[in-house]
């Protein structure tokens, strides 16, 4: 599909064509984000192919209602992940997706090694609990799921009685089980990424929480089929492969994951600056092979046949998707008139979506041209990772003269904000008493403001640029700070913008007109989630890993070749 | 309690802010205490120390009043996160120092860390200095208040009493909760509206 030596353009010229941060770090372009070839999800399944990892369940546990354990060992070549999946029958009034509930249909960990039966046990009485109980530093990954309860009934209903499930019902949701959270990094217990962020397999962002998710999807095909045996008894049978595969795991994310790309700024700037290079790598290629123009055309045709899938009640992500479907409409319109075997052809193709399509097909046509690229760019997958203690040191040997320029220079969005318009204020960002998770409030209705967290970055900045007002050029950064520590947070992500030029949002996220959602779709999409559904501007529900081999086919099948499926003309099903 | 350094660091973090830190100070209050505990220092329980002793204190009485002078002090005894965050900001420029009534000075060595290669401490009877893998620990490190304290360039140690460790830390309850107790003046509390509208669910997801 790609050259065999791609010609590796010169470093210069991709420099050039890096697109800047405030095009880039808009949150309307960010909302419009869509999965690349860097994409985790599709990194972690291109190292479980390439590296052979077997998986096999070793346990399975389960009770005629549907209660018990499951666990699911990943051996890689140097260590080896296993799930622990705890399943509930859980009453149906129980069930809610928000960060409030206190029981699910199914709880997990993502056990570091192979779990013993003490291990198991000990876990029984704290994983199902999630929040309110506790992990060691032996878990790397707490998650819990519920059932989408139609299409959980319906496959087990069909399977039961020896048919397999309606397609179309499958596809109207998408998945079994849905995770309303998947935590890491030292929550409730859990392992410090520290403990293994030095592991080749896991030590890129989101490595083990997404390989946990991978094997979450065995188990919902597993328990589905273990419910149609109950019920079934020897009528029962498997779900088919095909028919499998198109199912992913449903996520709902809400607020919580907003204030992430806020407080890791170092990690948002080596996302955005993998997938930034790899654009830029694109477009800076003088031609385009035969090879790569037929793959790009044909992940074209299977993400435009694909949006079929894409379905959103959601009245502005609809019409979105409309538009990215007209925008398709046009680009295989434009592409007729031989864009791609002129001269810079990824360039000029990237210039001509700019100037005539939506941002979501601007972004989908990005994602498009670095799909057939994988020998270009597939190395950027590596360098996604970031410690933002290494950034974190303020240099306060810096003139308060020279922290003024760099603030005009990054921050000239911010400062051209009026933080004393009202909508310009009209949020705040808190941490709620009641869950202790992150949430939205309206500061002229509601009580709290003062309790703020400081996540507006750009009215952090305004603020100190007022301070400064008044202090001499030459005096040192540390001694305005030794008087005015209350903005040494300021000072710090002024500094940091002058090396990571991606590290910042340029947008003021305390705005009336601030979508929460724009920041969950571009962290998400950097997952590698796809049909995004949003529910209210404040969370969102996807599927991750649709299409994906399962698995027990990995080893048999494409890895990487999921992410705009073949559609059903090209693939037909057996119904 | 048995905690991830992760948590202890956001823990303390908070607890920093709901003790009136400002935001930027106390993100470096909760770095500071959690690399202790990675040292198997007492890093939560000084910030404790510290956050009691000086709960409600505004910022500026707690720092020095001149740092043009040969020895820093204020009118009460100082805050290590200022002090610390300040020697921290002038890096190589503030090598050799001298402070007076200083609490917790424990809290100043992460700081220090961050800014210098080698270093030595010395207050009470106590001298701390960074050796290859740590540092180097005589005498009881954990002082509510020291009299005097010097910071000075060093050779390293060459051996190591506290070594960077990885993983969990056991912080005793009553210190966890403690903090926990600072740290909850940062939440807001809901109210029926809130809790509709700031998670923005409201919608039924039982489908």
């Amino acid at each position: 599909m790609v050259d065999a030596t791609p010609v590796l353009p010169a470093e210069t010229r991709v420099a050039e064509l890096m697109r800047p941060p405030q095009e880039v770090m808009r949150l309307a372009r960010m909302g419009a984000s869509h999965q690349t070839r860097l994409s985790f999800m599709r990194a972690i399944l291109r190292r479980i192919k390439r590296e052979g990892w077997q998986v096999e369940r070793t346990i399975w546990d389960v009770d005629e209602k549907g209660v018990g354990v499951g666990v699911y060992e990943a051996r890689g070549p140097e260590n080896t992940y296993s799930l622990i999946a705890y399943a509930n029958d859980l009453p149906p009034e129980k069930r809610s997706d928000r960060v409030i509930a206190t029981e699910w249909d199914a709880s997990f960990a993502l056990f570091d090694g192979v779990p013993t039966k003490a291990d198991i046990d000990r876990l029984r009485n704290n994983v199902p609990k999630q929040e309110a109980g506790r992990c060691a530093a032996s878990e790397l990954v707490l998650s819990r799921a519920n059932k989408s309860v139609r299409l959980f009934d319906h496959v087990v209903d069909c399977l039961a009685q020896g048919k397999q499930p309606d397609v179309a019902e499958i596809d109207k949701v998408g998945y079994l089980m849905r995770t309303t959270a998947v935590y890491g990094n030292g929550k409730f217990g859990l392992a410090d990424r520290d403990l293994y962020a030095r592991r080749e397999e896991a030590g890129g962002p989101f490595r083990v929480e997404l390989l946990a998710v991978w094997l979450i999807r065995a188990f919902t095909v597993d328990i589905v089929e273990h419910m149609a045996r109950v019920r079934g008894g020897a009528d029962a049978v498997p779900l088919d492969r095909e028919i499998r595969r198109r199912l992913g795991v449903g996520n709902s994310t809400g607020l919580g994951m907003a204030p992430f790309l806020v407080t890791h700024p170092a990690l948002l700037n080596a996302w955005i600056t993998a997938r930034e290079t790899a654009l830029a790598r694109v477009r800076a290629l003088p031609a385009a092979s035969a090879d790569t123009i037929a793959c790009f055309r044909e992940q074209l045709d299977r993400a435009h046949a694909g949006l079929e899938r894409w379905r959103t009640p959601d009245e502005r992500q609809s019409l979105r998707v409309c538009e990215l479907a007209g925008d398709f409409d046009k680009l295989k319109g434009h592409l007729e008139q031989g864009v791609l075997t002129a001269p810079d052809p990824w360039n000029e193709l990237y210039l001509w979506a700019t100037a005539n399509l939506t941002l979501e097909g601007q972004e989908a046509v990005c994602s498009l041209m670095i799909e057939p690229h994988g020998d270009l760019v597939d190395d950027l997958a590596s360098e996604m990772a970031a410690d933002e203690s290494r950034t974190f040191a303020i240099d306060g040997r810096m003139k308060l003269g020279e922290l003024s320029a760099l603030a005009a220079r990054h921050f000239d969005w911010a400062l051209a904000t009026d933080f004393d318009a009202a909508d310009q204020m009209a949020r705040f960002w808190y941490v709620s008493e009641e869950k202790l998770e992150p949430r939205l409030g309206e500061r002229h209705e509601e009580d709290g403001a003062e309790l703020e967290q400081r996540l507006g970055i750009g009215r952090e900045v305004a603020m100190m640029m007022a301070a400064l007002d008044g202090e001499s050029e030459n005096t040192l950064l540390a001694e305005f700070l030794l008087r005015h520590p209350e903005h040494r947070h300021a000072a710090r992500r002024v500094q940091l913008s002058a090396r990571l030029p991606y590290a910042e949002i340029h947008d003021n996220v305390l705005s009336a007109s601030m979508m929460p959602i724009d920041m969950l779709r571009c962290k998400l999409a950097f997952f590698g989630a796809s049909r995004f559904d949003p529910k209210s501007d404040r969370w969102v529900r996807i599927t991750m890993y649709a299409d994906a081999p399962f698995p027990d086919e990995i080893a048999g099948m494409d890895a990487d070749d999921w992410s705009w499926p073949l559609t059903d003309d090209a693939r037909p099903l057996e119904r | 309690m048995i905690v991830s350094l992760n948590e202890a660091d956001v823990m303390a973090a908070k607890a920093a802010r709901g003790a009136g830190r400002p935001w930027g100070l106390a993100q470096e209050a909760g770095r500071a205490a959690s690399a202790l505990e990675a040292l198997r220092l007492p890093g939560a329980a000084c910030l404790l120390d510290v956050l009691n002793a000086t709960d409600g204190v505004p910022c500026e009485e707690l720092r020095p009043g001149s740092t043009q002078t040969a020895c820093w002090q204020a009118e009460i005894p100082m805050c290590p996160l200022l002090v610390g965050a300040f020697i921290s900001d002038l890096g190589a420029l503030s090598q050799k120092v001298m402070l007076r009534q200083v609490r917790s000075p424990l809290l100043l060595v992460p700081f220090c860390l961050m800014a210098f290669d080698n270093v030595v401490f010395n207050w009470s009877d106590c001298t701390i200095r960074t050796s290859g893998d740590g540092i180097s620990a005589q005498g009881d490190p954990k002082t509510a208040i020291a009299d005097q304290v010097s910071i000075d360039g060093s050779a390293p140690a060459r051996e190591t009493t506290h070594s960077w460790q990885r993983g969990a830390v056991d912080i005793a309850d009553e210190i966890w909760e403690a903090l926990s107790a600072f740290a909850h003046r940062t939440y807001v509390p809901a109210s029926e509206a809130s809790r509709l509208k700031g998670a923005g669910a409201g919608l039924t997801d039982n489908d």
